[in-house]
């Protein structure tokens, strides 16, 4: 695919259309805007504070930083070879007693205030790594708690199933019942009237055993 | 023939270490012996991934050197003692005017680099630039090699880890429009011209929006320190967040967080977050300087100006007018297609077959 694959969109066109829209809108007055120019440099720049913060990363990397230059050595580069740098030479060697116990001292400060930054991330580590144990716990019991929402949720369910079929239980029971005393009625009536008859019969025989 | 990449500083996670990192895996891929040397090893990157200058073997006349040219280095001034025939892989270099009331050790760093740049103009055998951008800035400087354009090589596949939850659960979908840039804190990239178009969008046409800058400020703290000033005065101290520097995760978040990319960058030799928030399907805006126009191909929403009311009004068409934005997103998805892994890598191979033959001719 070569750099001839550029897109079809008419931008120009797109262009027209916003600059049109920006004549017609005539009610953003942004003549009072402020000029970054007239922002003054801060020559110390960042305050001391900052609520923006300083990620754990730069963190580190300072603490790398720090750690790798500590240690000023006595000893290094002073350049070409030359009469200056033989000048040189000869000026630390003499000021070594001097400049020796000073430049011992700092180290030892320096190594104090790497060894204290390195302990300090020790600790903030190991908070760091208390905070995310809390928040995988947290995260466990919110599981947790939604599981047991979600199986109270299933019972409640259950409970109201169980309910309808008791309903349609008793609603049974009640049509059996009233079924049960109709066919009562029946047979009582049914009863009676059998009753009525054998006796009328009997009377008939009665009475034929009188007349004969 | 050994292929030898050259380079000051990798870093891990910038475009320049990526790039290297991936011409690395081409190279091995086409069969050529090769390694990485640099001044500076970002200790992040794993164990072999570089050797420092000090390690480099010494090179025959068959072999090849690929200088990264990003900053000032006394390597610079080395390079053309060293054997093997060179190539210089052009990442541009930060003109030192913007760096001059912030950082003289960054404008000295700078100058220093372009000089040494412009020391290397008649001692290569050949370049690749970036952008078309970088192209016209090697040849302003007198290159008279050939210099080839191929754009930074971008591992896609790094953008599919998944990103923070928690922006994207307080930032993601909170219905207040986020407008976003991702780069570091640098005078170039004009931060102060991105608060002010925010400025006119979110007090005349969303209130209900917020700005934020993704990036580090690391070496311009008091660039980062005015910017804050100018954002108080404005009144956005609220509405601007200034990330710092963030974890890779973090800033997928941001962009899939985004409403619109806003870019008024003066100076980019290439501006991969561009392509990055194309990848991501979020409209961009941005001012067209150096190689901006070069990377947007056409697509995104070019400004001819970076004056605030254009670029908030092009900003309220993307986020209101759903049309407009659909179309602009059609032409970011087409421009994305030349900068996949395998038309980049497809180019860079064409590009170093030839120039690595001509090497194996000598």
């Amino acid at each position: 695919m070569s750099e001839e694959n550029k897109c079809e969109v008419d931008v120009e066109q797109i262009m027209q259309s916003i600059r049109r829209d920006i004549q017609m809108a005539e009610d953003k007055d942004i003549d009072g805007l402020p000029a970054f120019e007239d922002i003054p440099l801060r020559e110390g720049g960042l305050p001391a504070w900052s609520d923006d913060g300083v990620s754990m990363d730069e963190f580190y990397r300072a603490l790398t930083r720090m750690s790798k230059t500590c240690n000023i050595p006595y000893y290094g580069e002073m350049g070409p070879r030359g009469l200056k740098t033989f000048i040189k030479r000869i000026v630390r060697k003499l000021s070594k007693c001097v400049v020796m116990p000073i430049l011992d001292k700092q180290n030892e400060l320096n190594a104090s205030f790497v060894c204290g930054h390195y302990a300090f991330r020790f600790f903030s580590e190991e908070a760091r790594e208390k905070q995310e144990e809390y928040d995988r716990k947290l995260e466990e019991m919110k599981n947790g708690i939604k599981r047991l929402e979600e199986a109270a949720q299933r019972m409640e369910e259950t409970t109201r199933r169980l309910g309808e079929s008791e309903q349609r239980l008793n609603e049974r029971v009640e049509r059996l019942e009233r079924r049960i005393a109709s066919l009562d009625k029946q047979s009582d009536a049914f009863g009676g009237s059998a009753a009525k008859e054998s006796s009328g019969d009997t009377c008939k025989v009665q009475d034929t055993a009188k007349s004969n | 023939m050994r292929v030898i990449q050259l380079l000051p500083t990798i870093s891990y996670g910038d475009a320049v270490g990526n790039d290297c990192l991936a011409i690395r895996d081409i190279l091995l891929t086409m069969g050529y012996k090769t390694g990485i040397y640099a001044e500076n090893i970002d200790t992040r990157l794993p164990k072999r991934t570089a050797a420092y200058i000090s390690q480099l073997p010494k090179l025959d006349a068959g072999d090849v050197i690929l200088y990264h040219g990003s900053t000032g280095t006394k390597l610079n001034y080395k390079l053309p003692s060293l054997g093997g025939r060179k190539m210089m892989i052009y990442h541009n270099i930060t003109p030192p005017v913007y760096l001059h009331p912030y950082s003289s050790a960054s404008e000295d760093l700078t100058s220093d680099g372009l000089k040494g740049i412009e020391f290397l103009a008649d001692k290569l055998d050949g370049c690749i630039a970036d952008s078309e951008f970088n192209r016209r800035d090697l040849l302003r400087m007198g290159f008279t090699c050939p210099i080839d354009v191929c754009p930074i090589l971008i591992p896609f596949s790094d953008y599919d880890q998944q990103p923070d939850r928690g922006i994207l659960k307080y930032y993601g979908d909170d219905g207040v429009v986020n407008i976003v840039f991702v780069g570091r804190i640098a005078p170039n990239k004009r931060q102060e011209n991105i608060i002010r178009a925010f400025y006119v969008y979110h007090k005349y046409y969303e209130p209900k929006s917020r700005l934020v800058l993704v990036g580090s400020w690391n070496g311009m703290e008091k660039y980062y320190a005015r910017l804050l000033d100018y954002t108080a005065q404005l009144e956005l101290r609220n509405d601007v967040i200034f990330t710092g520097h963030v974890k890779f995760n973090e800033i997928l978040a941001w962009y899939r967080a985004a409403d619109v990319f806003l870019c008024m960058s003066e100076h980019e030799g290439f501006c991969v977050p561009l392509v990055e928030a194309m990848y991501f399907d979020v409209p961009i805006v941005a001012y067209a300087a150096a190689a901006v126009p070069d990377t947007l191909g056409g697509s995104g929403v070019l400004l001819d100006s970076s004056d605030p009311k254009t670029a908030a009004e092009a900003i309220h068409k993307l986020v209101g007018d759903g049309a407009f934005r659909e179309t602009v997103l059609r032409g970011q998805r087409e421009r994305l297609k030349y900068f996949s892994y395998e038309n980049v890598s497809g180019i860079l191979k064409e590009q170093l077959s030839g120039f690595l033959k001509g090497a194996a001719g000598t």
